[in-house]
């Protein structure tokens, strides 16, 4: 890990301009994510290009225009596999693990990019592979101390409950040493009480370091944990801003939020408002 | 426990023609294993990796033969030889996505075996190469050692087998072998989690095709003849039908499928014309109701057992 300059952004991106066969998926986009430690959210109507947004971050897809600038790097062309050794990683919107391998097998293989052991290391059984392996598995039943798994270990992770997959796809992405975490949608699909734990664990996240990129349709989530919200709208920035900035923009109500009072007020804890 | 049975084995079975059995099982072990790495655990399917096999018992006997190299040479050169083979053929294949790689290690089957059929001179075509040496150990102040009988070669055989079983199973447990399950799994996911998914997909592959080709070379200097039928339809289906059978992407499923075509075909030899079709009944029956395979079926088995018998304690 380099250490970078205070006054570098973690991540910038530069005008990025994407269309699928005529459709503009975005248009023009730029954004900074700060070198703080800060939670910033991505929020915007179904089609939006948040998806797309974060697949051209973690280089899945490549853009047409514009440039991603990570930690001073123009990470722009670069492979998935090879952004993710850099720091940057990500879970994936629909479920995505590694459904005939136990939760531990999970975690393990997502030190991929935090070990070097080659082949020939294994098959000799070196020193230096053993340890290896011993440290990560250390680390491996943490992580899942962390999320509340390390009764589910020995699980298929394809057995497990949905909410229990969520949080998985998090902590493979954990294992990983994330510098800058982006989330697609980690709350999708989940119970008010799970909603709730997986917020507590994203704020520890934050706490121990981590800055993320937080895709969520889950208003009081957003509201709740971001320090920044940006609003996508066809393709387009439309707003960016702290959580009560957005809350009054007069756009921002009009593309998605609609009546945004419930929101801020503390009694409607049941409800969970899912966009448009 | 299986692994001290099958040391004393064929002291057990003093019978030529049982004793053959295991060699050939030993040599269909190698094969499935070797098939089993790209299929079960990586996940792709080479449908012409019998070729490698084949590849390897003419690399095997060409350089016996032509260079007169002793078999503790040319069985780990065959290996090193299909593997890079495999490598070849890989660098190109695992750039496309989808069926692709299945139809190109076909092609690649189809022209080794034109080669070996054609090039008259060098392969002596359809003719087979005969005469390959059989393995010698020359001890100083000793009498030479053939391994020309059935239950001398069983031990070589044996350890090629065990030579296979460690490297596969060391290869999956560790990081590289996490990293090539990760890309059958969910390749995308892997990719996201740092893994080069072509430069595993190479190494798990090269690895299968080295020992198919160490496979081809123990069965090259055991038969002392190979003919092109080697590399042709029948062990690649022989092969893949073994995997399916016992059990993808599990070394004892491999081992299992392997025993399974050499041992019942024989057995059934009692009936007689029926042999096929009840081995082709056999076979269905085990698709149809065991389709992960016959060891995941015995390994249920073998768990329910378990715990009834700890529910009665």
């Amino acid at each position: 890990m380099n250490p970078m300059p205070k006054n570098l952004e973690l991540l910038e991106a530069n005008n990025l301009t994407i269309t699928f066969g005529g459709l503009s998926a975005l248009k023009n986009v730029s954004f900074q994510i700060h070198n703080n430690g800060e939670i910033l959210s991505l929020i915007g109507p179904n089609g939006a290009g948040k998806t797309t947004l974060l697949n051209i971050l973690s280089g899945f897809l490549k853009t047409n225009e514009g440039s991603v600038v990570y930690k001073g790097e123009d990470i722009t062309r670069l492979d998935p596999f090879s952004i993710a050794y850099r720091g940057l990683l990500r879970t994936f919107q629909h479920i995505s693990l590694f459904p005939n391998l136990t939760v531990l097998q999970n975690v393990l293989t997502g030190f991929h990019c935090k070990t070097k052991g080659g082949v020939f290391g294994a098959i000799l059984n070196t020193k230096f592979f053993r340890k290896e392996e011993e440290g990560i598995r250390t680390n491996a039943h943490e992580i899942l101390n962390k999320l509340d798994m390390e009764k589910q270990k020995d699980v298929l992770a394809g057995g497990l409950s949905y909410g229990d997959q969520r949080k998985l796809g998090i902590a493979i992405a954990l294992a990983g040493g994330p510098e800058l975490l982006l989330l697609d949608e980690p709350v999708s699909g989940m119970n008010p009480d799970e909603s709730k734990r997986m917020m507590d664990i994203i704020r520890s996240l934050k706490a121990s370091g981590v800055t993320i990129l937080l895709v969520e349709h889950d208003m009081k989530v957003v509201m709740g944990i971001s320090d920044r919200i940006i609003v996508l709208n066809q393709g387009e920035k439309i707003a960016e801003g702290t959580p009560q900035e957005i809350c009054q923009s007069e756009d921002v109500i009009r593309v998605y939020l609609g009546d945004t009072s419930f929101v801020m007020s503390e009694q409607t804890e049941t409800y969970t408002y899912e966009g448009l | 426990m299986l692994f001290i049975f099958a040391l004393i084995a064929p002291i057990v079975f003093t019978d030529v023609y049982h004793r053959h059995l295991m060699v050939l099982f030993g040599i269909f072990a190698i094969l499935a294993l070797s098939l089993d790495v790209s299929m079960g655990y990586l996940g792709e399917l080479p449908l012409g990796h019998a070729a490698f096999f084949g590849l390897g018992a003419y690399a095997s006997a060409l350089l016996a033969l032509k260079l007169h190299l002793p078999f503790w040479l040319t069985l780990p050169l065959s290996g090193l030889f299909t593997g890079i083979m495999g490598l070849l053929i890989g660098i190109p294949s695992f750039r496309l996505k989808g069926p692709y790689f299945a139809i190109v290690t076909l092609g690649f089957a189809q022209i080794v075996y034109l080669i070996v059929t054609n090039w008259v001179s060098f392969t002596r075509g359809p003719m087979g190469i005969t005469q390959i040496p059989a393995p010698v150990i020359k001890l100083p102040y000793f009498s030479t050692f053939t391994f020309a009988t059935e239950f001398s070669y069983y031990y070589i055989v044996y350890g090629t087998v065990l030579f296979s079983i460690f490297v596969t199973e060391k290869l999956i447990n560790s990081r590289t072998g996490r990293a090539i399950l990760a890309i059958r799994e969910n390749e995308p996911l892997a990719l996201s989690i740092g893994i080069q998914s072509y430069y595993f997909k190479l190494i798990a592959f090269g690895v299968g095709t080295m020992l198919a080709g160490m496979g081809g070379s123990v069965y090259a200097h055991y038969f002392r003849v190979i003919t092109p039928d080697l590399v042709g339809v029948y062990y690649m289906v022989n092969a893949l039908m073994m995997v399916m059978v016992g059990g993808v992407g599990s070394i004892g499923g491999a081992l299992l499928g392997a025993f399974i075509f050499t041992v019942i075909p024989e057995t059934l030899r009692i009936v007689e014309d029926l042999r096929l079709i009840i081995f082709g009944g056999i076979l269905l029956v085990s698709i149809i109701y065991l389709p992960k395979g016959v060891i995941r079926g015995l390994e249920a088995l073998i768990s329910v057992c378990l715990t009834r018998i700890r529910s009665k304690n």
